[in-house]
């Protein structure tokens, strides 16, 4: 299973990640710093699942989901973002998100967001 | 829509939230709070704008501080190595990333809708115009010492 990891902040990436590793799912990672590369990067080679965060330069992660469910790709994506607000939940969840994992989290909250996805 | 300077508690708790639940500290204690950023710090700035107005958050230590809170997010200890700058930076502007979180959710009710920016690192204390005023929490968190910055237009906070 491979996960592309969306986050401008290099730190966050490696939180997610070992985050994921310490839920006990043996994934491999791709990562990008927005959600423009991380298109480039579906594109190329379309991962299992997409944890993108809310807030990054270039394109957002709102963006990036719009911009795939535009193209009528389907791909499994969720939000691990500092962003909680309720508005933002739901244009999440009605453009296609699966979850929504607000920061600081902890591995409990990453099984419990990944087990219905990656079931 | 509450005056911003009002806001300074609300980034206190936030900060605590985050400290103690993703950067390894047992406690936070406001020491003090202040009118006047404190100098020969450095940290993370935040921008939140609504329709109604805008503010910065501000989180900023020495370089100690710094190090310790950014190696607590980053899952490390005291005994690791340095982080070098450019890491050091990127974690100590999620740590005021994720803090703009909680706050952004504290204050909803009060603030109008904010939208988080994107933060920045910086050394050196805020420099407050004739425009913007600063208000200073010093907290304490064992041997680190920080500054939660609340920077607003003069006008919004001034009582």
């Amino acid at each position: 299973m491979q996960i592309l990891v969306v986050d401008d902040s290099k730190a966050m990436r490696s939180i997610v990640m070992r985050a994921v590793r310490q839920a006990g799912y043996d994934a491999t990672f791709v990562e990008a710093s927005n959600g423009a590369e991380a298109l480039k990067v579906i594109h190329a080679t379309p991962p299992s699942l997409v944890m993108a965060d809310w807030n990054m330069p270039e394109m957002s992660g709102i963006e990036l989901l719009q911009a795939l469910r535009a193209e009528g790709n389907q791909i499994k994506m969720g939000f691990v973002t500092s962003e909680s607000d309720p508005s933002m939940r739901d244009l999440a969840f009605q453009s296609g998100a699966l979850f929504m994992l607000t920061k600081p989290f902890t591995p409990d909250a990453i099984k419990a967001a990944l087990a219905p996805v990656l079931a | 829509m509450s005056a911003y300077g009002e806001f300074l508690p609300d980034l206190e708790a936030a900060f605590q939230d985050v400290a103690i639940s993703a950067l390894g500290q047992a406690e936070v204690v406001t020491a003090q709070r202040l009118d006047t950023p404190p100098p020969q710090y450095q940290g993370a700035y935040l921008g939140l704008v609504a329709l109604q107005g805008a503010l910065q958050i501000g989180i900023a230590s020495d370089e100690a501080g710094c190090q310790i809170l950014s190696k607590g997010l980053m899952g490390m200890t005291d005994a690791d190595p340095p982080l070098p700058d450019g890491e050091l930076a990127d974690a100590f502007c999620e740590i005021v990333n994720i803090v703009a979180g909680g706050f952004k959710a504290k204050v909803r009710e009060r603030s109008g809708n904010l939208q988080l920016g994107l933060p920045v690192f910086f050394r050196g204390p805020a420099q407050p115009t004739e425009h913007t005023a600063v208000k200073v929490a010093v907290v304490k968190m064992g041997p680190v010492s920080a500054a939660l910055l609340l920077v607003f237009p003069r006008g919004n906070g001034q009582g």
